[in-house]
């Protein structure tokens, strides 16, 4: 993974937000959805985003993955600048450098799972012709655990195997980071903790993770939970050990 | 080799939306058809129309003068200017059908038929006559006469007397259409043959052609003028002359293809206007695809080429369905319709390759076009925007929400209301779907409009022919005598007799016109009852007056009332005052007087040639017909021809048939396109509101409610858009009978508004807008809350 | 800090405190039934993975003026609940009985005229009709149900609009509002029938938290009137706010705390 550290030097951070901000128009005036946000990731890490709905978890998700642009403040992300790119260097630039997982899967509908996968890597032109990118798309979908399901139609498998596929297709062109917008929210608790174990197997891989969740027993199984209220980090806790995040859920439930 | 993922889904987005590739596909289709089969149909008509006519080597101008022989011909043809001469003698004749009915013939004696050098007859079947009792019949003359190759044919003379002639050959002659509209057939004889008929075996008649250089009329004319010199030089007396004009075959094929191009464009037109409400629909309805292809890398470009492949495949399917229907259709039209009418004798019905070009290009083009917009606005929004499914921003409409906002609030219920609302809601792909319904709506009154006019104005026709039989004698003969015969026939009320003479003016520059036919009536008859277009109809002591016709005031376009016209009859050059000018009959260009101020300049006073019988009721005219024409044989006077109203009328639809069908099929494409119009775009709307009629329901509306709010919707379109279509259809129609009229008998159509098929037309509107509401209302009502408020 | 908000869910002190109990234990009378009683509803979905039991059995009484919340997470039953509750889907096993009646009998259409008369609904997207203004949309419940002299109908919705604090948006076009006005006005909407029963379905989810505050005080004010409010949510510190919460995980009532 190294040969596509970017611009970036050894050691630096992956993720550099600096005074970051969202401001929507509405008819009632600027909604700032972020409202000067500062943050740096590390190489590696598991971040879980916590708040409420409205809090502006999605839109700093949106933000860090290039699907929105800021009002204000820069994005970088291993040494680019996402925040001056143009929507087509944006477009670009996130097919091959970052995987999304959203809570609705946002698979195509059309297409089978195998070919969801592939999807990115035919956009991007990369991992040589449509047979060779099958069959990496097959090995992803079997890492993930979904390897029987390669030929079906989304709709024709379950919420949960759906999850994997869309991470499988976000693992696609082999990203440097993960963003993923409640991707346990339409799950079940089981099929939710074997997503998350999936998350749990690429962190081990040394995949970046950014999750944005209100489930908070999940929340306490990560690195860092970071809380996001009212368009500003509130919270930002470093969770060193597994033992403390089982605490933590431990004393929730007290 | 296996497919890529994008490819999988354009071909996906085909296949699994099989309804909308073929109605999108369809929609093409029926632009491309319509253009297709009229550049087609103009193609093969135009083409094998004029090189049927060059094959033929037509006079560019026939001389009529005192006998001579063919080496005269053959001397004339070396003047300047000359490309060729050929002498010809012919002569009318009649041919008994059975049951006492005569048909006529012209029959023509041509010199040697294996080198005619103007106006050649092609052979079709068997041989050329070479005996005084053969001839070679018109190839179409054959079921107009009755007759086979090989049968024998009886002549009958104006003296009554009767030759039989063996029928050797077919030719094909097409100067005239069909004799079923001309009232006539040709055949041809050897000279031999002419004088068996009661002839001379010399030739009266000068047909001539003229370099290709110089065949514009005015040089036409010097060159008949300078061969006319040449021919009184040998010491014969010049009797007249004919400058070939327009023929009047040339003027129904210019109409057809004039309204066929119309309708063609203007139904092309619509179906560009259909596929861009279906192109767009299809965007606004993958946005959230296009979030996804976004969100894992696919650039603009990327997807643009996506969608407008997707969009060329449309297009090929319909060029594939389009293009041989158009074939189909052109050469059927030629083979089935125009061939009989025409007596077209088409060489080839190979359409050309470019006009297959032409179609495929538009095929192509149209979807690229209309759906080039709507992907570019659909690929240009953001990710995130894409993603949540916001639908590419709808452009104005401001003012009209504004007025939305003023509708009456007491009145107007609210689901009535949201109908309304709705229908108004894309701005865009209302007014195209208007537009469409709306110009279906204008035409199809005015295509019926047209016709309703097609028959005042045949009815008007009959307005100068006010008689039940007409029969008109080779010669003149006493009225008095004439009259008296024809009452002692049973069956017979009344009767009136007539001249029908000839006269040609003398320009102010010295040259004789063509000869126009007078209409010598009695003063004061009852039998005309004009449209007088300007100054006056005659009067009982009118003099040198004369009235003309709409043709011939066209023909001679210097001529108005109060204008002096020389006139040259029989001889007789004296100036007439034009006091009025009145309505065409279609039967060419006419010349009305006094029937005794036409007998003195003829020196004939009291003597007629033609009889105007009224039959009394009950009585058939073509039995009166065939019995008038015995009597009067019998009793010793030689008659020319008979016709009766009747018939007349008949020749003069017959002409209109070609146009009129063409419309009406014209108008059953447009209700096509108008009706695949407004299904799509309720499909799209219902498809679009889908959320909508989840949350009416989840507020309590009833099935009732919501069927009532869809049906409301489609109806409220199909009215609108019939209002439209009504004003407009007024002055298209009245552009139209304009247009067919002037085109096809150098004045307008009587124009009659057809009010009654504004208000069937209404209905089935009405009618197709509850179809194709009914559709989309059901599954509407059929949807649950669940499947609608399913939201991420 | 984080530690202690995640432990907020001890309740807080109620702001509905001032308002008079709810007569749930009172005898008052032959209208004394529960105003809608789910009885051992059972909901599954055949999914292509096999059948997936999404409601196995819930008993839940809801009674006049009372205000309960449902919380749960995502995927835990809370909309499929809803969606017994609104009558907007069917259980599979088990009744669910309004005034005494069973309401499975009834089709989709019947089920709407229904739930326009006995329920409004107010959800987390707001879904105004957006041809519609702030006013026509208050009145379209009326028009469908027939409720009201036409006449009477638009004094009615302005009535509701004033409730809700909307009524100079009234001729406004749901494009233009914000998300908390839209949210009001779809308040007003619910509210057009006056009905008994006002089911909400996240109806926070999509405002911020002063909008979310507004929008909650509204519900609580509508209790007080005798409302019998139902509301799904997420929000933890909401719910704890309600003086009834019901906790649902994996379809099952897990906790009901009443305060």
């Amino acid at each position: 993974m190294n040969e596509r550290t970017g611009g970036r030097p050894p050691g630096a951070p992956l993720i550099v937000l600096a005074g970051l901000q969202k401001a929507y128009h509405t008819p009632a005036g600027e909604f700032y959805a972020l409202k000067a946000i500062d943050l740096t990731l590390q190489q590696g890490e598991f971040v879980a985003l916590l708040g409420r709905s409205g809090a502006g978890k999605s839109t700093l998700i949106n933000m860090v993955a290039g699907i929105d642009r800021p009002t204000a403040g820069e994005i970088w992300v291993d040494g680019h600048a996402v925040h001056r790119m143009s929507e087509g260097q944006l477009t670009r630039w996130r097919g091959r450098s970052v995987g999304v997982v959203f809570q609705s899967f946002q698979l195509m509908p059309m297409l089978t799972c195998a070919q969801n996968v592939a999807l990115p890597m035919d956009f991007a032109g990369l991992y040589g012709s449509p047979r060779q990118q099958r069959a990496r798309a097959c090995a992803l979908l079997a890492a993930v655990g979904v390897a029987e399901h390669a030929d079906k139609r989304p709709a024709a498998v379950s919420g949960g195997q759906r999850q994997r596929v869309a991470i499988a297709r976000a693992l696609a062109n082999d990203p440097i980071f993960l963003a993923a917008d409640e991707p346990t929210g339409n799950l079940d608790s089981q099929t939710a903790d074997a997503v998350f174990a999936v998350f749990q197997q690429l962190v081990a891989a040394g995949k970046t993770i950014l999750m944005a969740t209100h489930d908070r027993e999940l929340a306490s199984r990560v690195s860092r939970v970071l809380r996001i209220e009212d368009g500003r980090i509130v919270e930002d806790v470093q969770l060193t050990s597994a033992a403390e995040g089982r605490a933590l859920v431990a004393e929730m439930d007290a | 080799m296996m497919m890529r993922a994008r490819a999988y889904k354009t071909l996906s987005d085909l296949w699994s939306h099989r309804a909308r590739t073929l109605i999108v596909s369809l929609a093409v289709a029926v632009g491309v058809y319509a253009v297709g089969a009229l550049l087609a149909t103009q193609t093969l008509l135009l083409r094998e129309f004029h090189s049927d006519r060059n094959a033929a080597l037509l006079p560019d101008a026939s001389i009529y003068t005192q006998p001579f022989d063919a080496e005269l011909a053959e001397r004339l043809q070396a003047l300047p200017g000359v490309a060729a001469a050929e002498a010809r003698q012919s002569l009318r004749a009649r041919v008994p059908v059975g049951e006492g009915a005569r048909r006529s013939i012209e029959l023509i004696a041509v010199d040697d038929f294996e080198s005619m050098r103007v106006h050649r007859f092609p052979l079709l079947a068997g041989r050329w006559p070479q005996h005084k009792n053969e001839m070679a019949l018109e190839s179409m003359g054959l079921a107009y006469l009755g007759v086979a190759l090989g049968d024998t044919l009886t002549v009958e003379l104006a003296d009554d007397t009767q030759k039989q002639f063996r029928v050797t050959g077919l030719l094909h002659d097409p100067r005239y259409p069909s004799p079923e509209i001309t009232n006539f057939t040709v055949g041809a004889v050897t000279p031999a043959g002419m004088a068996y008929l009661g002839g001379i075996d010399l030739f009266t008649e000068l047909l001539l052609r003229v370099d290709r250089a110089q065949s514009t009329p005015p040089a036409v004319a010097s060159v008949v003028a300078s061969v006319e010199e040449r021919i009184e030089k040998s010491g014969r007396t010049i009797v007249g002359h004919t400058i070939a004009g327009q023929a009047i075959i040339e003027s129904i094929v210019n109409t057809s293809v004039m309204i066929l191009s119309f309708f063609g464009w203007c139904i092309l037109l619509l179906s560009a206007f259909l596929v861009i409400n279906t192109i767009s629909a299809l965007i606004v309805q993958q946005v959230n695809q296009i979030g996804i292809l976004k969100l894992v890398g696919a650039s603009r470009g990327q997807m643009v080429s996506m969608y407008l492949t997707l969009v060329l495949v449309f297009g090929l399917l319909a060029f594939l369905i389009a293009a041989p229907l158009a074939t189909w259709t052109a050469r059927a039209l030629l083979t089935h319709l125009i061939q009989g009418l025409l007596n077209l004798r088409p060489e080839s019905l190979a359409v050309p390759l470019w006009v297959y070009g032409v179609m495929g290009t538009i095929s192509l083009l149209i979807p690229v076009l209309a759906g080039l917009l709507p992907v570019l606005q659909g690929t240009r929004i953001t990710t995130y925007a894409a993603l949540n499914g916001q639908a590419p921003q709808q452009a104005g409409g401001i003012v009209l929400d504004r007025l939305l906002q003023r509708l009456p609030r007491r009145w107007l219920q609210r689901p009535l209301m949201l109908a309304v609302r709705n229908t108004l809601r894309h701005k865009g792909r209302l007014l195209r779907t208007v537009a469409v319904m709306s110009l279906g709506t204008a035409l199809f009154i005015a295509v019926i409009s047209v016709r309703i006019s097609v028959d005042a104005t045949l009815a008007d026709f009959l307005r100068y022919h006010q008689y039940d039989v007409q029969l008109q004698f080779q010669q003149l003969h006493r009225t008095a005598r004439l009259e008296e015969a024809a009452r002692s026939i049973p069956g017979v009320l009344a009767v009136e007799g007539w001249v029908l003479g000839s006269a040609s003016r003398v320009r102010p520059d010295g040259n004789d016109s063509n000869s126009y036919q007078v209409v010598a009536l009695p003063a004061g008859s009852q039998r005309v009852e004009p449209i007088v277009y300007a100054g006056r109809w005659l009067q009982p002591d009118d003099g040198y007056a004369v009235v003309l016709n709409a043709t011939m005031a066209q023909d001679e376009p210097d001529l108005q009332v109060g204008s002096t016209v020389v006139l040259d009859i029989a001889g007789d050059k004296h100036p007439w005052q034009v006091v009025g000018i009145v309505g065409s009959d279609a039967q060419g260009p006419k010349l009305y007087m006094n029937q005794g101020m036409y007998g003195y300049a003829t020196r004939s006073p009291g003597r007629a040639n033609t009889l105007l019988v009224d039959l009394q009721e009950g009585v058939g005219q073509k039995t009166m017909e065939a019995l008038l024409l015995q009597r009067f044989e019998k009793a010793g006077y030689a008659v020319r021809t008979t016709r009766t109203a009747q018939t007349l009328n008949a020749q003069n639809r017959l002409m209109f048939d070609v146009i009129v069908s063409f419309l009406i099929f014209n108008a059953v494409l447009l209700g096509a396109v108008g009706s695949l119009g407004l299904s799509t775009t309720m499909g799209i709307n219902i498809l679009e509101r889908i959320r909508e009629i989840g949350v009416l329901r989840a507020i309590g509306a009833s099935n009732q409610a919501i069927r009532l709010i869809v049906l409301l919707e489609g109806v409220g379109i199909a009215v609108l858009s019939w209002g439209i279509g009504l004003l407009l259809s007024y002055p298209i129609a009245q552009a139209m009978s304009w247009q067919i009229g002037v085109a096809l008998l150098d004045t307008p159509l009587s124009f009659t508004y057809s009010l009654p098929a504004a208000v069937v037309w209404f209905f089935v509107l009405l009618a197709l807008a509850v179809v194709a509401s009914l559709g989309p209302a059901r599954s509407a009502v059929r949807l649950t809350i669940r499947e609608v408020l399913a939201y991420e | 800090m984080l530690l202690k908000w995640m432990r907020s869910r001890l309740p807080r002190p109620s702001q509905a405190a001032s308002c008079p109990p709810p007569n749930s234990g009172s005898n008052d009378g032959p209208n004394d039934g529960p105003v809608i009683d789910l009885r051992g509803v059972v909901k599954v979905y055949s999914t292509p993975a096999g059948p997936f039991r999404a409601l196995q059995g819930i008993d839940l009484a809801l009674w006049r003026g009372e205000f309960v919340a449902i919380v749960g997470k995502s995927g835990s039953g809370k909309s499929t609940l809803i969606n017994m509750f609104t009558g907007i889907d069917h259980p599979t096993a088990g009744e669910v009985v309004v005034a005494g009646t069973a309401i499975r009998q009834l089709d989709e259409g019947q089920m709407a005229e229904w739930r326009g008369r006995t329920m409004g609904i107010v959800f987390q997207f707001f879904q105004l009709l957006p041809t519609l203004s702030v006013v026509e949309n208050v009145m379209i419940p009326m028009d469908l149900a027939d409720q009201y002299a036409p006449e009477e109908r638009y004094a009615r919705a302005l009535y509701r609009l004033e409730q809700v604090g909307m009524a100079e948006d009234a001729h406004k076009f749901p494009a233009v509002l914000s998300a908390g006005q839209a949210q009001r006005a779809a308040i007003a909407r619910a509210l057009a029938n006056d009905p008994p029963l006002l089911v909400a379905d996240e109806p926070t989810g999509n405002l911020d938290v002063r909008n979310a505050e507004g929008v909650f005080e509204l519900f609580q004010t509508l209790a007080c009137l005798g409302k019998t409010i139902l509301m799904v949510t997420h929000d933890d510190d909401l719910a704890a706010r309600v003086p009834r919460t019901v906790t649902i995980a994996d379809g099952q009532i897990v906790d009901e705390i009443r305060r």
